[in-house]
């Protein structure tokens, strides 16, 4: 999933700048547009992050879960970067390892939210009448329960454990899936194109399969990315708190949480992890926020 | 120019006799500057009958007719020079030379949009630029009044704004932003193309023509809020005061545009840039448009840049053409000559293909169409007698607002030019015209009772002005609305009561062709595939199969099929046009419905799609619903005209009766209302019939 999303976000950046002869200006400066430094930034902090998770080897030596005779609590030094944990594990490669399940998780809520919102939406907005009215009033609940209750709500009914913590943060996403997809569908439904298209004998599926999928697409996916960095960062709440990762898995939110009882003597183990996460964070939000522009 | 001849009578005795001439009060202070003009606002002046400028004062008449001639330009003004109004007042208003434009693309490399263009505006004088879309007429009018795209610059030429009363002359290219706050709305007014937005629509009518009063003049707003009525009311918009204070989207389109006139005049600006300002218009509104931009530069002395795409809106109304092609002058030169002739070729094909020039210039290629519709009209009238014909509309109702009487009288007073009795005088006859135009029965929106039919094989033109309810009858025809009562028969199909499985068999005999080809395309699709759509829905043929009647469709309507693999946004709006069409036509329709399908498109393109449509009549034997408000357009390509008005029927007949002899008060207005180029004075109905 996270080489998917990643590479249909680096995809328009990528195309122009291959040339090809028939795309023009236009093409040209959307590539521009995209190219500011602080989305170059934002895609190395996100590429690093990917290869974190796929080749956590190549980062670090050290393994994640067995500290072995390691001390503990070492500060930040260049045999440990973010120093030991109270076992004597090396935290920076905790970070790496962990790198794949938050990421993992994090494309799960996103996919669960982008199917379910977007299929809600693009039918309420598409067909309208009551049944729009149904599913937009439904999505107007799963809006009104702030997300970090209703996604501990659901882990607590679905059981602990990362997959159900993605799932319940997917859930609160619908909610905002479905509202973008929605008002896409409407003003794409009022389109000539759309007119002629039933105008030409196609039906309601058709229609809406052949040009409002794919004209709506694109926002949705800017909206996907954007989404990724606040799961990241749900999910590493719901891990903080408990509710994810059982103790020694590394995952991202429960390395702060070990580090937290420390945070007097041995900040490090708290902050420096606690850094990692806002980066990519802020990276996905930047790099989400480019491509809206650019799919707008 | 009937209306012309009109206010002429209409207009009292003019006020001359105190010496004040509207051109004083341009160059005054401010406070002094609305005096004049409130005199000029209550006693209008009379237009001097002489095309050309500089007309010398004391020539001009004291009675409604002026006898007065036409004077050249050396003569003109001599007693404004004398008063020290300054040496200009007749003189060069504006004045580009080499002006060389050009826009710096992403790569680095600057493109050219204009070059080498000249122009010179007389005080009182019209100059237009005339070129197709992308030719770079708009540039022109950014980089005189300084508004370019960021990423434009002027590269070299120069541009000067004369002298007027006591500004000085103006080198425009070498202006400080802050300087620039001073000249534009002061002494260069701007009137924007679309009427619809360019009025801020949180401000009250009064508070947008305010606005440059407002930024200029330390005025009170007691001060403005009369200055504002008075502006109003010199642009023909009745009862000012309750237009002030009402919304944009309160008024027509007709008067937002002259709203707009009102605030780019409010500081009686030596120059007026006028971009495209009627073709967001239905053509009587157009010509009113038009007529009040007449009266202006006339009275006030103001020269006129006019921006257009309409060579003969341009031929009418200017003194001198400009012909742009590319971001190069093709030709240029005093309206008259240029027409009568036409050196370059580019010229020439764009006086061809313009529709109503060819109204006029007419007997050529013009009369050959006609002949061309009256030989076979006919004969397919006493087809039609034997046989019935392919559509069949009766008493055809969609009725979805009444407007109330009154609002119906807001609409455009009928002749312009000055306020008090004129104006009077001027709502009253647009009382009148509605009147005449809904007859005894109230406006609607939507449809009352239509009633037409069209013989197979031939075209039925559907004119009227927007909101006449042209489209509504377009959309029940290709079976996108059922109507409220009447009957629709199209073939063996009753369209007004079809089931879902009829209206999909009913979809391949009706086609509808869309006015925008860019919005009617999807764009992620490559126009190859759009064509295949209604070919995959029928479910007809294999996937190669489909691939070769794409390609038949393609080159049936004069396309590389292999631009089949392109999208829309890499075509222009001609082959876009030409794709929507080959899509309408790859399922073989029968009847096929064009809404507005080339209203949108630059007149040369236009007209080969006219002529794209007309062969494919012929080949195929297709029957046509042409829907237009372009009257020139449909007398070329119809057999048969409906001409509608507020929803309500008002003429039906073969095209060059209803040309030749309208019956209707309404259609002659909109026959009269057709620019009509070389001046060619009153309204002569035998003319146009040709």
């Amino acid at each position: 999933m996270s080489t998917i999303d990643l590479t249909s976000a680096d995809a328009p950046v990528a195309q122009p700048a291959e040339g090809r002869s028939g795309r023009g200006r236009r093409g040209h400066s959307t590539a521009r547009d995209l190219l500011t430094p602080g989305t170059i930034i934002a895609a190395v902090i996100l590429g690093i992050t990917i290869l974190w998770a796929l080749l956590p080897g190549l980062f670090t030596g050290h393994d994640p879960v067995d500290g072995g005779d390691t001390a503990a609590l070492l500060a930040p030094s260049a045999e440990h970067w973010f120093g030991t944990d109270q076992i004597g594990r090396d935290v920076y490669s905790r970070v790496v390892h962990g790198a794949s399940r938050s990421l993992l998780a994090a494309l799960i809520a996103v996919g669960v939210g982008l199917i379910v919102g977007s299929a809600i939406g693009l039918i309420a907005g598409s067909r309208g009448g009551w049944l729009g009215e149904v599913l937009m009033r439904i999505v107007d609940v799963l809006l009104s329960i702030p997300a970090l209750l209703l996604s501990l709500t659901i882990v607590i009914v679905l059981g602990f454990g990362i997959v159900n913590v993605a799932i319940a943060v997917g859930i609160t996403a619908i909610a905002q899936f479905a509202r973008l997809s929605r008002s896409q569908a409407v003003t794409i439904m009022q389109a000539d194109y759309v007119q002629a298209a039933y105008g030409s004998g196609g039906s309601y599926w058709s229609v809406l399969i052949r040009h409002v999928v794919p004209n709506a697409i694109s926002a949705v996916l800017a909206l996907a990315v954007l989404q990724v960095g606040s799961a990241i960062l749900q999910i590493s709440t719901l891990g903080f708190l408990g509710y994810g990762a059982p103790a020694p898995t590394p995952e991202w939110g429960l390395i702060i949480a070990e580090g937290r009882n420390f945070v007097a003597t041995a900040w490090w183990l708290t902050v420096l992890p606690g850094l990692i996460v806002m980066a990519v964070v802020v990276s996905t939000h930047r790099l989400g926020t480019a491509l809206r522009k650019a799919a707008a | 120019m009937s209306s012309e001849k009109n206010t002429g009578a209409e207009a009292p005795v003019q006020s001359s006799a105190d010496g004040t001439t509207p051109a004083t009060s341009a160059g005054a202070t401010p406070a002094a500057g609305a005096a004049p003009a409130s005199g000029a606002d209550s006693t209008p002046q009379p237009k001097p009958r002489g095309v050309g400028v500089g007309t010398p004062q004391k020539y001009r008449s004291r009675i409604g007719t002026d006898y007065s001639i036409d004077y050249p330009a050396v003569f003109a003004d001599p007693e404004g020079t004398a008063d020290g109004q300054g040496a200009s007042v007749a003189g060069t208003v504006l004045r580009v030379r080499d002006l060389a434009v050009s826009y710096t693309t992403r790569s680095g490399e600057p493109a050219a949009a204009i070059r080498d263009v000249d122009l010179d505006i007389r005080a009182g004088g019209i100059t237009a630029v005339v070129g197709e879309s992308g030719s770079g007429k708009s540039t022109t009018a950014g980089a005189v009044i300084g508004l370019l795209a960021s990423n434009a610059q002027v590269t070299s030429g120069e541009i000067r704004l004369g002298a007027h009363g006591e500004d000085p002359e103006l080198d425009l290219r070498s202006l400080t932003p802050a300087q620039w706050q001073r000249v534009r709305g002061a002494r260069i007014g701007y009137i924007p193309q679309d009427p619809g937005t360019s009025l801020n629509p949180l401000k009250t009518v009064g508070a947008n023509v305010a606005e440059s009063l407002r930024l200029h003049t330390s005025l009170t707003s007691a001060q403005r809020r009369e200055r504002v009525h008075q502006l109003l009311d010199r642009v023909g918009i009745d009862r000012p005061q309750m237009r002030a204070q009402q919304y944009p989207h309160e008024l027509s389109g007709g008067m937002r545009q002259r709203a707009l006139i009102a605030a780019a005049i409010s500081l009686d600006p030596q120059l007026l840039i006028a971009d495209e300002p009627t073709s967001a218009l239905d053509v009587t509104v157009q010509k009113r448009i038009l007529d009040l931009l007449d009266d202006l530069r006339r009275e006030a002395n103001t020269g006129i840049l006019f921006i257009t795409h309409d060579l003969a809106v341009a031929a009418e109304r200017a003194d001198d053409l400009v012909v742009v092609r590319g971001g190069i002058v093709e030709e240029r030169g005093p309206a008259q000559l240029l027409l009568s002739r036409p050196e370059s070729a580019y010229t020439r094909r764009l006086l061809a293909d313009a529709p109503s020039m060819q109204a006029l210039t007419g007997l050529t290629d013009g009369a050959e169409a006609s002949t061309a519709a009256s030989t076979s009209a006919p004969a397919s009238d006493s087809e039609a007698a034997t046989q019935a014909p392919l559509v069949e509309v009766r008493g055809l109702t969609q009725v979805f607002a009444r407007v109330p009487r009154e609002e119906t009288q807001d609409g455009e007073p009928g002749t312009t030019s000055g306020a008090g009795a004129v104006s009077e005088t001027g709502a009253a006859s647009g009382t009148v015209a509605s009147a005449e135009a809904g007859g005894t029965q109230s406006a609607i929106i939507g449809i009352e009772d239509v009633t037409f039919s069209v013989p197979a094989g031939t075209t039925l033109g559907l004119v009227g002005e927007s909101g006449s309810g042209k489209s509504t009858i377009g959309r029940a025809l290709a079976g996108f609305s059922a109507p409220q009562s009447g009957t629709i028969r199209v073939g063996d199909f009753q369209a007004e009561s079809l089931t879902k499985r009829q209206l999909r068999e009913y979809r391949r005999t009706v086609q509808l062709v869309h006015q925008n080809p860019a919005s009617a395309l999807d764009p992620v699709h490559t126009v190859g595939a759009s064509i295949a759509e209604p070919l995959r829905n029928f479910r007809i043929g294999t996937k190669a199969e489909r691939m070769e009647l794409v390609a038949q469709a393609m080159e049936r309507v004069a396309l590389d099929p292999g631009l089949a693999s392109r999208r829309p946004r890499e075509l222009s709006g001609g082959q876009l046009q030409r794709i929507a069409i080959a899509r309408a036509l790859v399922i073989e329709p029968r009847l096929v419905v064009f809404d507005e399908a080339v209203s949108a498109l630059d007149v040369t393109v236009q007209a080969q799609i006219l002529e794209l449509i007309q062969r494919l009549q012929e080949e195929l034997g297709l029957t046509y619903v042409f829907i237009s408000h372009d009257l020139a357009v449909v007398r070329q390509i119809a057999h048969s005209v409906t001409v509608l008005s507020q929803g309500h029927q008002v003429e039906t007949g073969l095209v060059e009766q209803v040309f030749a002899r309208p019956e209707n008060p309404y259609t002659q207005r909109l026959l009269a209302a057709i620019p009509r180029p070389l001046d060619t004075q009153v309204l002569d109905l035998q003319a146009l019939s040709i």
